[in-house]
């Protein structure tokens, strides 16, 4: 197990490498500067501001003097963000995404789950049709349709909730079930899907043979081989909706970090897109370590083979 | 003195399907009699497993749907009992094992809980009672270890050993009938004759009656008395095995035992019965077995034939046996087979 870990860990550490550095000379090909889109800035200025950030020196340079902050968790300065650090912003706006994040997710994980599996144990029933339209609905319509349209039923008309923000427990409320629609339909569909496979594998039928009820079948020998494929998705699903969601915050005015992945690659803020997406690496690598522990615990098979 | 602990009659399953109806079993008559074990063979697609898996109601329907027929067990009629009244049949009073020991068990669940979860369905014992029978049952199938073998995964175990706890799961209720859908298909040779030994024994000791479904008839001759052969979802012929060995009356019956190897054959080619079974959507007029039949006549191709009863209990269905068709000397199993168990007399 030790061993495994180690082998992980250095995995990972390459992997982050790859990313930081892929990312850094990718940023570099992209046209422009920093400073071009202000338009206030004069050329002259806009070159003393490059020199600053020291932005002047040769690519290899720049590479190994941001690899060397790196090592030391020091994601720099931002460009746009005057006299702020990419660690600073991240450690404000972080907790905001993550909270929203999680509750979300504490709420489409079990409603998802429970859907696909009555669904799919009614196939073909009224119950299985409305999870269907309610799964179909979730993923395709997009987030912005469904956060408006919620901010317009609760808030406008009926003016039970917030509007906006981010202050009270009653201004998550709205974002959260916004970004948890979508989160559940994806769950549901992929945990329904899963269910119908599993009830066609051969020791449902020696389940059957036993004389076992259906209930049981479905709780003892279905939903647990049926959770494997949920599993895989979940690494990448938490990750991204803990990084927060650029729309999601847009609508609803949620200083969340989600914004700042866009805003920092259109603005070219090179340290900010830099910091955020080694950020999303370190965690992403974490979150499917976490899952891989998990699907041990699931599945007897892989826990044995480490 | 044997009573019949099972019987079929006039069987006949449909899939619906959106290609139209398969008709998988069209017409099967059959009975067990208590304590001796009924080989079922015949190709790939004739219907052996749906019909077994229709007497255990775990055909799903739809697609599946019964058309007609009965099903008697144990005196009482179980056509329509309803899927709750089957779940306190199945592994109680019958039980099957399947084909591949390597899907047929729950790869996340413990062993000694797959065994348990039907003890205590069937029996109101408390769960250490339940573990304790499981793990003589584990013992009884020849599991070394049993304790450990009741904590175990299956994946931990070789697929002759899940056969062996597949058997440890089916019979651990003592039902009185056992459906065996190809026991020993998926397994290598030496493993198949241990599995065939195994259930040979515990049917002995447990007074179970055995169900064999195999296209294997080395498998018939190790462990069957009687045997029927099923082509295109119909019995074309029955009888004990010793006289559908040596005197099969049915040409593919004769087709099946020329097409099988014996001990200290070598220059002889293997002969095949040439093409394939019919297309079951549409089973052709007269006898489905016909276009493929070396002495076929006109009249087969036209009408089905009847079934013709011999001594013994022997059934055919062939215009062959008819008084006015040529008399024909059909070739049967010329030597004894090596692996041939004494075949019981009478029935
Ligand atoms: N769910 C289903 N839907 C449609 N047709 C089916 C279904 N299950 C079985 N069949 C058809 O029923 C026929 C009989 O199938 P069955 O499984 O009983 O064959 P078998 O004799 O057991 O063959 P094998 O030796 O391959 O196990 C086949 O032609 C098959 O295509
Ligand atoms: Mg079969």
């Amino acid at each position: 197990m030790v061993r495994y870990i180690l082998k992980r860990l250095v995995i990972s550490i390459i992997t982050i490498w790859l990313l930081a550095t892929v990312t850094f000379f990718l940023l570099r090909t992209l046209p422009g500067n920093p400073f071009q889109t202000e338009k206030l800035l004069t050329v002259e200025m806009q070159e003393r501001m490059m020199s600053y950030y020291g932005l002047d020196r040769p690519l290899m340079e720049q590479y190994f003097t941001y690899m060397k902050n790196l090592l030391q968790g020091n994601f720099g300065y931002s460009l746009k963000y005057t006299n702020r650090t990419v660690n600073s912003i991240i450690k404000s706006t972080f907790p905001v995404s993550a909270e929203l994040g999680l509750r979300s997710l504490a709420v489409a994980l079990p409603i998802g789950l429970a859907l696909g599996v009555a669904s799919a144990r009614k196939r073909g029933k009224i119950i299985d049709y409305i999870c269907v339209v309610i799964a179909v609905i979730g993923v395709s319509i997009p987030s912005f349709i469904m956060g408006t349209f919620l901010q317009y039923i609760f808030a406008i008309k009926l003016k039970l909730l917030p509007v906006s923000q981010w202050k009270t427990a009653a201004h998550t409320i709205l974002p959260t079930v916004a970004l948890a629609l979508s989160l559940m339909a994806t769950l549901t569909r992929v945990m329904r899907a899963s269910m119908l496979e599993v009830t066609m594998q051969d020791y449902i039928k020696t389940a059957r043979a036993k004389g076992l009820g259906e209930g049981r079948i479905t709780w003892s020998h279905q939903v647990r081989n049926a959770m494997i494929p949920i599993l895989t998705m979940l690494g990448p699903m938490v990750a991204s909706v803990l990084m927060g969601t650029f729309v999601i915050e847009k609508i609803f005015a949620i200083p969340g970090l989600g914004q700042h992945f866009v805003n920092s690659i259109t603005g070219l803020d090179y340290t900010m897109t830099m910091g955020l997406t080694v950020f999303y690496g370190i965690f992403l690598v974490t979150a499917n370590f976490i899952v891989d522990i998990l699907y041990g615990l699931v599945d007897p098979r892989i826990r044995l083979a480490k | 003195m044997s009573r019949k602990i099972l019987e079929i009659k006039d069987l006949h399953f449909s899939f619906d399907t959106y290609a139209g109806e398969v008709q998988a079993v069209r017409g099967i008559s059959l009975y067990l009699n208590k304590g001796e074990t009924l080989a079922i063979v015949g190709e790939s697609g004739c219907g052996k497993s749906v019909t077994v898996q229709t007497v255990m109601k775990l055909v799903p329907t739809p697609p599946g749907r019964l058309k007609s027929g009965k099903i008697i067990y144990c005196g009482e009629d179980i056509t329509h009992y309803s899927q709750k009244e089957m779940q306190k049949l199945r592994g109680s009073e019958m039980s099957m094992i399947f084909q591949d020991p390597m899907t047929s068990l729950n790869p996340t669940m413990r062993i000694g809980r797959q065994i348990t979860e039907g003890i205590l369905k069937h029996e109101n014992i408390s769960p250490d009672k339940a573990k304790q029978r499981a793990i003589e049952m584990l013992a009884k199938v020849g599991i070394a270890n049993p304790e450990k073998g009741f904590k175990r995964y299956p994946h931990q175990f070789s697929g002759g050993m899940r056969q062996r706890v597949m058997i440890a799961i089916a019979l651990v209720c003592n039902p009185n009938v056992l459906f065996a859908d190809e026991p020993t298909t998926a397994l290598d040779v030496t493993t198949q004759a241990q599995i065939l030994e195994l259930i040979n024994e515990l049917k002995q000791e447990l007074e179970t009656s055995v169900v064999i479904i195999t296209h294997d008839l080395g498998v018939v001759a190790r462990t069957a008395e009687r045997v029927a052969v099923m082509y295109a979802g119909k019995i074309v012929e029955t009888g004990l095995s010793r006289d559908i060995f040596y005197k099969p009356k049915h040409p593919y019956t004769s087709g099946l035992l020329e097409s099988m190897p014996s001990a200290g054959q070598v220059e002889k080619t293997l002969t095949s019965i040439k093409g394939t079974p019919p297309d079951l959507f549409a089973p052709p007029k007269g006898c489905s077995f016909a276009p493929r039949c070396k002495y076929c006549m006109n009249i087969c191709t036209q009408t089905d034939p009847d079934e013709v009863q011999l001594e013994n209990g022997h059934k055919v269905s062939c215009w062959l046996m008819n008084p006015q068709a040529e008399k024909r000397e059909l070739p049967g199993r010329k030597s004894r087979l090596s692996t041939q168990k004494p075949l019981k007399e009478g029935i």
